[in-house]
């Protein structure tokens, strides 16, 4: 996976997920509409635009006076399919720059990029499929505190502000989360999906926080985990001096001797932050440099999918 | 630091003890940075295994360090001297020089091992700086040699002339000399003393104020015969000697080295035995000579063939009486001054494994002197044990004592008449018998050279009479007494009866009198029943077809009780009812005599009575006034059979066996020759010339002269007192060292004492003793039965001593052995420590 002129525009992932049309619009609409549709039912009248018709659209939808006359297939868009509006909140603090490239695997689709390079990448290609389906689409960076702010848009200007800001972004300082989720919500008049990429190094606690305060105020979340696979696997030997990223803090070890108890307190965090994440029926997904990212957002938004089928046949 | 280790240099690795905590401290110093984002995740870690992991880190360390340091120990080789382990303050060698030392093995003389292997010991003690003391194993008394410790370079050798003698050239030249003798010594008769040895060793050990640690090395053929009793458990001198040392809790400082150096096989043959069937010998009287033969290998041997030679002694004793010899036959034969005849022994056809078989020989020594008798057999094996030594006193007749209780100036009126004509009777065929008649009381003199005392009714004794006779027959005098009118029984019973507060005293008397019987009726009479014609004096009377004494008639006679263990031969009958009322007529005992143990001097008697005299009571007169029997011409010839048996066994103060000593009386002035066999002349030395030993406080010289021809001379007046326990006080003892005949010259001028074969009569004639005798070695030492390892450990096991026992020449065995398993314990654990090491270290990074 390489990146493109812009920096976080991942080519090969976004061709993926257009490649797969039936599966993006799926993917799309399950991961856009699956917990809103009951709050609005049914679509605008109001009419936004034509777009060309994928297999797979509702043919209720098909524009048959654009048909007649030109031939062609377009369906038409409304502003009730573009009602929902997505923040992006990524963690920029230190911590999410580190990359351990002597452990990564050479084959991996994100080999070479940091945690920071995936979740800006990840953010920016779903930044893009919510773009290109006219939802708005926001983008708040932080550290210990809320750095950047675009507002949500489902203009084109929108997106390009977001991937200009992404652009510029230098990781620094410390993770803080639930202080940055509040000024979020006090900035954001509308419910929202909240798409939180990081590595959530902060306290169990503060990540459990910071959920239910989302989920108390009727905000949706997607929690997007990134981790290097070196903090995955320790893979560590011989002595090494580890030097904390965000505080400095030191510590001289024999990794090896070390490694069960590591590996026993990051599951156990693991397993913390996901069951916190089901447990206000959000969603959550690990994204790793030693993993597809694509395959794993796409695994995503298939569950989301599956979730929002399993809603609409429920009622 | 040099005496705790063999490789001392080698302790300076144990600096690399600190290797591993140097290596973990520069360890901690080699790392890479590595910046890290979970740092909680890892506090989280490290936190709760810290004190883990510490631990580990410690264990490892340890085990490491102990690792490196048990190696260097194992290589350094620690002596651990003066703390749990090896100590030698002092080495004392000990070589078996005992007569089974000289079997030839395939390799050569077992002796010859010994030697090596001893001086072997020797130059290793003294290579570790450590004293030694040499014993020549049948000599308990004295050190042969001792080294000290300080010789130079630790190697004894020889001195380049000219050097300066300082103390340590002193003990390399003491220790040279020490060797050369080892070398020179050889074999002797006399049996292994290590039992003394050892108790002389730890006797000096508790005598010390601070302890030393002592090695006794034996180099032996460890037969069993030497360390196993007649019960089959350790010798008693042994047992008690390791129970001393138990007893002592000397077990941490005195400890055995055993070097076996015996042969396996067994197989041997020996003379053990050659003596007379009668005693005393008398000239033209023959004798009964017997050589018992000992098979002691474990296979019957067949076809054995011997002789048995005779030698006549020209002694001064018989110079003058003899002309040819006093041999008779037609094999004498003359060689320079001694007079041989050879007598062929019966073929012995086979001696089973572990038998004796004894033969027996006739010979009739015609004149009277000393002979000496060796028995010898075809060589087998150890040629010297096929040969055994007696020395024959032949004499011209007995000495009898006749006392009469009832003197008479008319002769035939005399209670002694029949008697005396009895026991030597005047004809051409004499008796062997010599009387002499003594009148009234007799004192000591009277019998200084008689064999047998008759005393004929005497009404009483003096004590001085009492003492006496005491002592006559406790030196081996026969008694015999004859009742009569005079005897009173109230004053005969303190000779039977000895109480228990005279233990001094012996019974003289055979019987206690009661009242005395008799029968004067017409028709009333006794007679002999004679109950045990088996023995010796009724021998002339086996095989009649009636008794002889049944024609005799007694009318008088003591009814008495005969005293304990005498035992009664004849029995009065009562004829008129045929039945008797079974008074003794003939009662026989013993008087014991009261002598120092044989095996602590070494005398041997050969006849079957062991020393005591005999004492015979014939409840009747010794004239006709109580029975006609003095008449019958059974008269006669009883009583000189009971003059013969009666008779002090002759032979015995002319026998030894080795490690026996021959003790001569005190005279001061007088000078002593001793001589030594002829055939051991050329083996100067030690081994042949024996060693005195006298009584007398107060002198200087610690050994009489020895000269090179082998003979032994001393003067009385310079005879030092070694051994007061084993020298009667005013006496001196000689000791040989090998079997063989021994001649005691003796005189008060110094001229006389020297020279045999060319001697004038003048040289003889001031001689007032002119001796042999046969020192004779014991029939154990032909016993080459090894004990072996197995059997000596189970011997020793029940002890708690410190051995090793090697059939090799095991040099400083207990060094090499307790180096060697510290040593080997060390890398032993160091091994372990690595095993341990790696299964900890893999312990604790399996999970990484």
């Amino acid at each position: 996976m390489t990146l493109s002129a812009d920096g976080f525009f991942d080519s090969e992932l976004i061709a993926r997920l257009s490649r797969l049309e039936i599966v993006a619009k799926r993917i799309v609409d399950g991961f856009l509409a699956g917990k809103n549709r009951s709050s609005r039912h049914g679509f605008s009248v109001e009419f936004v635009e034509h777009r060309e018709y994928v297999p797979g659209d509702d043919l209720r939808h098909l524009d048959w006076k654009v048909l007649g006359r030109m031939d062609r297939y377009y369906i038409k868009r409304y502003e009730e399919e573009t009602n929902i509006t997505a923040v992006l909140v990524l963690d920029a603090s230190k911590s999410m720059t580190y990359r351990a490239e002597q452990f990564s695997d050479p084959d991996a689709e994100s080999k070479g990029l940091n945690k920071f390079e995936i979740a800006a990448t990840s953010a920016a290609g779903l930044g893009y499929l919510l773009h290109r389906q006219r939802d708005a689409v926001g983008l708040i960076v932080h550290d210990s505190e809320m750095r950047t702010f675009v507002p949500p848009s489902s203009k084109v200007l929108g997106l390009a502000n977001i991937v200009s800001k992404l652009r510029g972004l230098q990781p620094e300082g410390k993770t803080a989360l639930k202080p940055v989720l509040e000024r979020a919500v006090r900035e954001l008049p509308r419910r929202c999906l909240f798409i939180l990429l990081s590595d959530f190094f902060v306290s169990a606690d503060e990540v459990e926080d910071s959920l239910k305060f989302l989920r108390f105020r009727g905000h949706d979340a997607v929690v997007l985990q990134t981790l290097d696979d070196a903090e995955m696997k320790f893979p560590f030997d011989s002595n090494i001096l580890f030097r904390g990223l965000e505080d400095g803090r030191e510590l001289l070890t024999e990794p090896q001797r070390l490694r069960e108890q590591y590996l026993e307190v990051l599951d156990e965090f693991l397993r913390s932050v996901r069951k916190s994440t089901e447990r206000h029926g959000f969603d959550y997904q690990l994204l790793t440099n030693g993993e597809s990212i694509s395959a794993a957002l796409a695994g995503l938004i298939s569950r989301r999918s599956s979730k929002k089928s399993g809603a609409g046949a429920g009622g | 630091m040099a005496e705790l280790f063999v490789n001392p240099m080698m302790l300076w690795g144990a600096a690399l003890a600190s290797a591993p905590i140097i290596i973990h401290l520069l360890n901690k110093r080699r790392y890479r940075v590595h910046e890290w984002a979970a740092m909680d995740f890892l506090f989280a870690a490290m936190s709760s295994n810290r004190r883990r992991l510490k631990f580990e880190d410690l264990l490892l360390l340890l085990l490491r360090m102990l690792l490196i340091l048990f190696l260097v120990f194992a290589v350094a080789r620690p002596v651990i001297k003066g703390l749990a382990g090896w100590r030698e303050d002092e080495r004392v060698v000990v070589l078996d020089d005992s007569f089974s030392m000289e079997v030839v093995g395939p390799t050569g003389p077992v002796f010859e091992s010994a030697k090596d292997a001893a001086i072997q010991q020797i130059r290793d003690a003294v290579g570790g700086s450590t004293p030694v003391r040499f014993w020549i194993g049948s000599d308990p008394l004295d050190v042969v040699g001792e080294i000290s410790a300080n010789v130079q370079g630790g190697t004894i050798s020889d001195v380049t002339p000219g050097a300066p003698v300082d103390e340590n050239l002193s003990s390399a030249l003491a220790g040279k000399r020490l060797l050369d003798r080892i070398r020179e010594t050889k074999t002797s008769d006399l049996p292994l003393e290590f039992a003394a040895i050892v108790r002389g060793v730890f006797e000096q050990a508790k005598e010390e104020a601070a302890p030393r640690v002592r090695t006794v090395v034996l180099v032996s053929d460890f037969r069993s015969s030497d360390w196993i009793g007649k019960d089959g458990a350790l010798d008693d001198s042994l047992q008690v000697v390791f129970e001393e040392i138990e007893k002592q809790e000397l077990q941490e400082s005195v400890r055995f080295q055993f070097v076996d150096v015996g042969l396996p096989t067994t197989a041997n043959i020996a003379v053990t035995d050659v003596r007379l069937e009668e005693s005393p010998i008398l000239a033209g009287v023959t004798a009964r000579i017997s050589v018992e033969v000992t098979n002691f290998g474990e296979e019957a041997r067949v076809g054995i063939n011997g002789d048995l030679t005779v030698r006549r002694s020209r002694s001064r004793i018989l110079d003058g009486r003899i002309s040819n010899g006093g041999l008779t036959g037609a094999d004498d034969s003359v060689d320079g001054e001694e007079v041989t005849h050879s007598i062929p022994l019966p073929t012995i056809s086979s001696i089973e494994a572990g038998e004796s078989v004894r033969v027996e020989v006739q010979h009739v020594f015609e004149l009277a002197g000393e002979f000496l008798l060796t028995a010898s057999l075809e060589s087998v094996r150890l040629g010297r044990d096929n040969e055994s030594y007696l020395v024959v006193v032949v004499r011209d007749s007995l000495n009898a004592i006749v006392v009469d209780g009832a003197p008479n100036v008319d002769r035939f009126a005399s209670e002694s008449v029949n008697l005396l004509a009895a026991l030597a009777p005047r004809g051409d065929v004499p008796s062997g018998v010599s009387t002499r008649r003594i009148d009234g009381t007799f004192a000591a003199a009277d019998l200084a050279d008689a064999d047998a005392v008759f005393l004929l009714n005497r009404a009483e004794l003096t004590d001085a009479e009492r003492d006496v006779l005491e002592d006559f027959a406790e030196s081996g005098g026969g008694i015999a007494w004859f009742v009569g009118n005079q005897v009173d029984p109230v004053r005969y019973r303190p000779l039977a009866v000895v109480p228990q507060a005279e233990a001094d005293r012996v019974a003289i008397f055979p019987a206690t009198l009661r009242e005395l019987r008799e029968l004067t009726g017409p028709t009333e009479a006794a007679r002999w029943e004679i109950g045990d014609l088996e023995h010796p004096t009724f021998k002339l009377f086996r095989g009649l077809q009636s008794s002889p004494f049944e024609h005799l008639v007694f009318r008088r006679y003591f009814v008495l009780q005969p005293i304990d263990g005498a035992r009664v031969l004849a029995r009065y009958d009562d004829v008129e009812s045929g039945e008797g009322d079974g008074t003794a007529a003939i009662i026989e005992s013993l008087v014991e005599r009261a002598v120092a143990d044989e095996e602590s001097t070494g005398e041997s008697d050969n006849s079957a009575r062991g020393g005591a005299g005999r004492v015979v009571l014939f409840n009747t007169s010794a004239d006709r006034d109580w029975s006609d029997w003095p008449t019958d011409y059974t008269y006669p010839v009883l009583l000189q059979e009971w003059a013969r048996y009666l008779a002090k066994p002759t032979g015995k103060e002319r026998l030894r066996v080795m490690r026996g000593v021959l003790t001569i009386s005190d005279d001061p002035g007088m000078r002593y020759h001793i001589v030594a066999p002829q055939g051991q002349e050329s083996g100067v030395g030690p081994a042949t010339t024996g060693r005195g030993v006298a009584s007398r406080a107060g002198d200087t010289n610690a050994d009489p002269n020895r000269d090179d021809s082998g003979s032994f001379e001393f003067e009385v007046p310079n005879i030092d007192s070694i051994d007061p326990d084993r020298a009667p006080s005013g006496a001196r003892q000689f000791q040989p060292k090998r079997a063989g005949f021994y001649r005691l010259i003796a005189s008060p001028r110094a001229d006389a004492v020297v020279g045999t074969a060319t001697d004038s009569a003048a040289k003889k004639a001031a001689r007032s003793k002119d001796e042999w005798y046969a020192f004779r070695r014991r029939p154990a030492e032909s016993n080459l039965d090894s004990l072996g390892e197995e059997r000596l450990r189970e011997a020793l096991e029940p002890f708690d001593l410190q051995f090793t026992i090697g059939s090799e020449v095991e040099v400083d065995a207990f060094r090499r052995e307790q180096e060697g398993e510290v040593w080997r314990y060390l890398a032993f654990a160091a091994g372990l420590f690595l095993l341990l090491e790696l299964f900890v270290a893999w312990w604790f990074g399996r999970k990484a």
